[in-house]
């Protein structure tokens, strides 16, 4: 199944990265939107519900009384989320068209996010508060710190161009939303990962290893939409296509890893 | 446990079982790292570990192991541990 996963990796990445350095290659030039928008789509929301479902499977190897059940219950539940945006989405995509910004989607993305943060922030208070934790309140506060300088410098231009070129409050607020929101997603990534540095190696490693790029994959795309949309860089779209697709794939590799490891 | 009581071990012994337990899931460097941490929470210098001192240890790890791997796995890893204990205490 490892192979099987980095083949789906591999063949998203042959489909959909190209097309961002030569249009003509990009999924909606060759297939036309009637078919590239719907099967994009469908793509993500199998994948979505792939992860939503490992994740899930994934909080059921824990027991009732056991703290990271509930961050994979949040894990699962995150991604069930982005799945509903998704399926929302497709009601447009089906018919060829590009969905419109904003959308009731957004009523399931921005509640998937903050959830998925939540998850995050879960597995860092278990991990800190489990007698393994080998990482000082310092080191902890330190990479929060840095993730936070790191992504607010990434996110400010894209939020700044957004709120310039958006009309109404509506739309500004959910505009600026996404990048706060990503902040908010990436800050708990990068404690869970500085926890878990001293499992580098073993089978726990590979699987939150995974789940970790997923959930940055996800945030980085979320960026470059926001980039994307400000600057008007649509030949950039299969890219964000495949840094989404990537995302929830990694999501569900980590989790089926992590289910498997403690089989 | 009961095999291990009032028995005590040195940590040539103990150290590298746990390690060899712990190491296969969750890798050597956290296992070592976590033996570090209880020994000197613990204030366990010496070469050789009372069974208190060996209870306690065993304790912290089972405790630390619970956020990765659950509840039960922890516990059945500490008893795997325990049954080394035993092991070569009876040799």
């Amino acid at each position: 199944m490892n192979r099987g996963f980095a083949l789906v990796l591999l063949a998203l990445a042959c489909a959909l990265v190209p097309g961002a350095a030569w249009p003509e290659l990009a999924p909606r030039a060759r297939l036309g939107d009637a078919l590239a928008l719907p099967l994009l789509g469908g793509i993500k929301l199998a994948l979505q519900l792939l992860a939503a479902g490992f994740a899930s499977a994934c909080a059921r190897t824990f027991s009732r009384d056991d703290r990271p059940r509930r961050s994979f219950r949040a894990l699962a539940l995150a991604m069930s989320g982005f799945a509903a945006g998704q399926a929302v989405l497709l009601w447009w995509h089906g018919r060829g068209l590009d969905a419109p910004f904003p959308s009731p989607a957004d009523a399931c993305f921005i509640p998937a996010t903050i959830v998925l943060a939540l998850a995050l922030a879960d597995f860092a208070v278990a991990h800190a508060r489990g007698g393994l934790s080998l990482v000082t309140p310092a080191q902890l506060r330190r990479t929060a710190g840095l993730a936070t300088v790191v992504g607010a410098a990434a996110l400010g231009l894209p939020l700044a161009a957004a709120l310039r070129g958006l009309e109404g409050p509506l739309t500004q607020t959910i505009a600026a939303a996404y990048p706060v929101l990503d902040l908010a997603v990436v800050v708990p990534a990068a404690v869970v990962l500085r926890q878990l540095w001293l499992l580098r190696g073993s089978p726990l490693w590979r699987a939150w290893s995974r789940v970790l790029a997923g959930v940055v994959c996800l945030s980085l795309s979320d960026v470059g939409f926001a980039y994307v949309a400000a600057f008007e860089l649509a030949r950039l779209d299969p890219l964000l296509d495949f840094g989404f697709a990537a995302g929830y794939l990694l999501v569900a590799w980590g989790a089926w890893q992590h289910r498997r490891a403690l089989a | 446990m009961d095999a291990i009581e009032g028995a005590s071990v040195r940590r040539a012994v103990l150290d590298p079982l746990i390690t060899q337990t712990i190491a296969p899931m969750l890798g050597e460097a956290l296992a070592r790292a976590s033996i570090r941490a209880h020994v000197q929470r613990l204030g366990l210098s010496d070469d050789t570990v009372d069974a208190a001192g060996v209870t306690a240890l065993l304790e912290g790890i089972e405790k630390g192991l619970r956020v990765f791997v659950g509840s039960e796995r922890a516990a059945r890893l500490v008893a795997t541990i325990r049954a080394g204990l035993a092991r070569e205490a009876a040799r």
